[in-house]
């Protein structure tokens, strides 16, 4: 679809099917159709998914969620009474405490467990701290992979002797920050 | 204000649900996500345009189903909603079961194809209500679109008898 | 579509919080998470790429409570409470390029521009055709105050801003503990 002419064509078949065209313009189209197959075809097509789409038996939503939702402002009303400080409220927007109090019942690791038992309950849950870690560590992957690439172009470009994982370079830099802006200077 | 919300449940309810079922393989999943955005749309009742609360409610119904599909990544590759299924309905099938085949096909696009197709030409809703869902400009809907649309019919006429 | 996976986690912390991922399937919300660090100094704005890319496949934003959660959880494991000492925030935003390198190349300019008005200091930088890393940090008289690495390449294009201080040795003593596969 990068060809402009395709791009171009296509706009026009969209624009016919939104009934977007005029009547000159579809006039137009149709009549470029009865000289081209290929753009014919496209037409058809294009029309029969727009009308399967219309088509597709739209699913009401179940019994159990329009009670859920149906009750919400009577729950969050009951929450923001019984939440006092508010603190749930400010760790999940929303105020959506379902899954938070069902944590609370199940078994967790035994460190995070024991880390949030004793700061008590203003602070995340254990799923929440557990989700933390594990994005961590991609973070710290992903930084990891900068610093490979960034060591393989230094490779590259200088010679394997001179080549330095950036990650040892930047530990440097932190060290002092200031020399390493004087040394950049120099 | 209850009174509002409870309008806004009745209207918009199907269609929440619908596009969360769309977007998410799980049914209690979308269940919670449909939960998650109306909880935000009481929490946020007070400074919602009344007249927009529909492209409102779709975006954030939009955002947590993808949201939550970020997050399920690491763990659950998802590969099931992303693969379509090239062995469509056999020849002189029904109708209703080339439906199946094009839900399965529209649940099996990428993003935002997917929800640019469940929104404008499932659900029907005004360009101008899905460029605002979708936080994206009108003719980038319009191009977006027309891909989704594009790869569809080609797998459509892949798979018509 | 290309998506990263983990290989078998060895038993440390963070493999045994990942015991209680499995489980529950729940995480922090993403934006009050981003919220909470958009007042520090190291906080860099990457704008928005999701307009060409569609959504990211990978948006992290781990805020400074749990970080000092995670830090208490880990003070059986040196090297991870050392790596976590002194973070304030983590924030990693990864897009599937599909070859399409130009906007995320303009978004990375865009950046640079951004951080060059703001006392951020470009550590390596590294432009090849189809390739570019850019590295920058911020310190001040207390210390670093955050680092920021972009990355584009015709795969991905990833935006990593870490918040507070951070030993790089560390990172890789850490992660030499888990097998992770973002490739």
């Amino acid at each position: 679809m990068n060809d402009p002419t395709m791009n171009e064509l296509e706009n026009r078949i969209n624009a016919l099917v939104d009934g977007e065209l005029n009547e000159a313009q579809a006039a137009e189209l149709k009549a470029e159709a009865e000289q081209d197959p290929a753009l014919a075809t496209a037409i058809i097509e294009a029309y029969q998914l727009r009308q399967l789409m219309n088509d597709l038996p739209v699913e009401p939503a179940p019994a159990s969620l329009r009670r859920k939702l149906k009750a919400i402002p009577r729950e969050q009303k009951a929450l923001s009474r019984d939440a006092g400080s508010g603190w749930l409220a400010g760790l999940l927007p929303g105020g959506m405490p379902r899954w938070g109090a069902a944590m609370g019942l199940a078994a967790v690791p035994l460190a995070v467990a024991l880390v949030v038992t004793q700061l008590g309950p203003k602070h995340p849950t254990p799923a929440e701290i557990a989700q933390a870690e594990h994005d961590l560590v991609v973070a710290m992957a992903y930084l990891q992979k900068a610093t490979r690439v960034t060591e393989r172009e230094i490779e590259n470009s200088i010679g394997q002797g001179f080549a330095r994982p950036v990650t040892e370079e930047t530990a440097r830099a932190l060290a002092a920050p200031f020399e390493s802006e004087k040394e950049q200077d120099a | 204000m209850s009174r509002e919300y409870q309008q806004w449940v009745r209207e918009h309810q199907d269609r929440a649900w619908s596009l969360a079922r769309y977007l998410l393989k799980d049914a209690a999943e979308a269940e919670d996500a449909v939960q998650d955005a109306f909880i935000k749309l009481w929490d946020h009742r007070d400074n919602i345009d009344p007249e927009r609360v529909k492209p409102w409610l779709m975006k954030v119904t939009r955002n947590t189903c993808l949201d939550r599909l970020r997050r399920r990544k690491p763990e659950v590759e998802v590969a099931d909603e992303q693969v379509v299924e090239h062995h469509g309905p056999a020849a002189g099938a029904e109708r209703g079961e080339l439906g199946r085949w094009l839900q399965r096909a529209i649940r099996g696009l990428k993003e935002p194809y997917r929800s640019l197709v469940i929104l404008r030409d499932v659900q029907q809703h005004s360009y101008e209500e899905v460029a605002n869902a979708t936080e994206l400009s009108l003719s980038q809907v319009k191009v977006y679109l027309h891909r989704a649309r594009k790869q569809l019919r080609e797998q459509l006429a892949e798979v018509r008898p | 579509m290309k998506t990263w996976g983990m290989k078998a986690m060895k038993d440390n912390w963070m493999g045994k919080c990942l015991v209680a991922l499995a489980v529950f399937g729940l995480s922090a919300p993403v934006a009050a998470q981003e919220d909470e660090l958009k007042d520090l100094p190291g906080y860099v704005d990457f704008g928005e790429l999701q307009n060409f890319y569609g959504e990211p496949k990978v948006m992290i934003n781990i805020g400074g409570m749990l970080l000092g959660f995670m830090g208490a959880a880990a003070k059986d494991d040196p090297d991870a409470a050392a790596l976590l000492d002194g973070l304030k925030g983590v924030r990693v935003n990864v897009y599937a390029t599909g070859g399409e390198l130009e906007p995320a190349m303009d978004k990375v300019q865009q950046v640079k521009n951004l951080l060059a008005g703001q006392a951020w200091e470009p550590i390596v930088q590294v432009n090849e055709d189809g390739e570019q890393v850019q590295i920058f940090m911020k310190a001040d008289d207390t210390g670093m105050q955050g680092l920021t690495v972009m990355a584009v390449n015709g795969e991905e294009a990833v935006f990593v801003n870490i918040l507070g201080q951070i030993d790089p040795e560390k990172v890789g003593e850490v992660m030499e503990k888990f097998d992770v596969n973002i490739d």
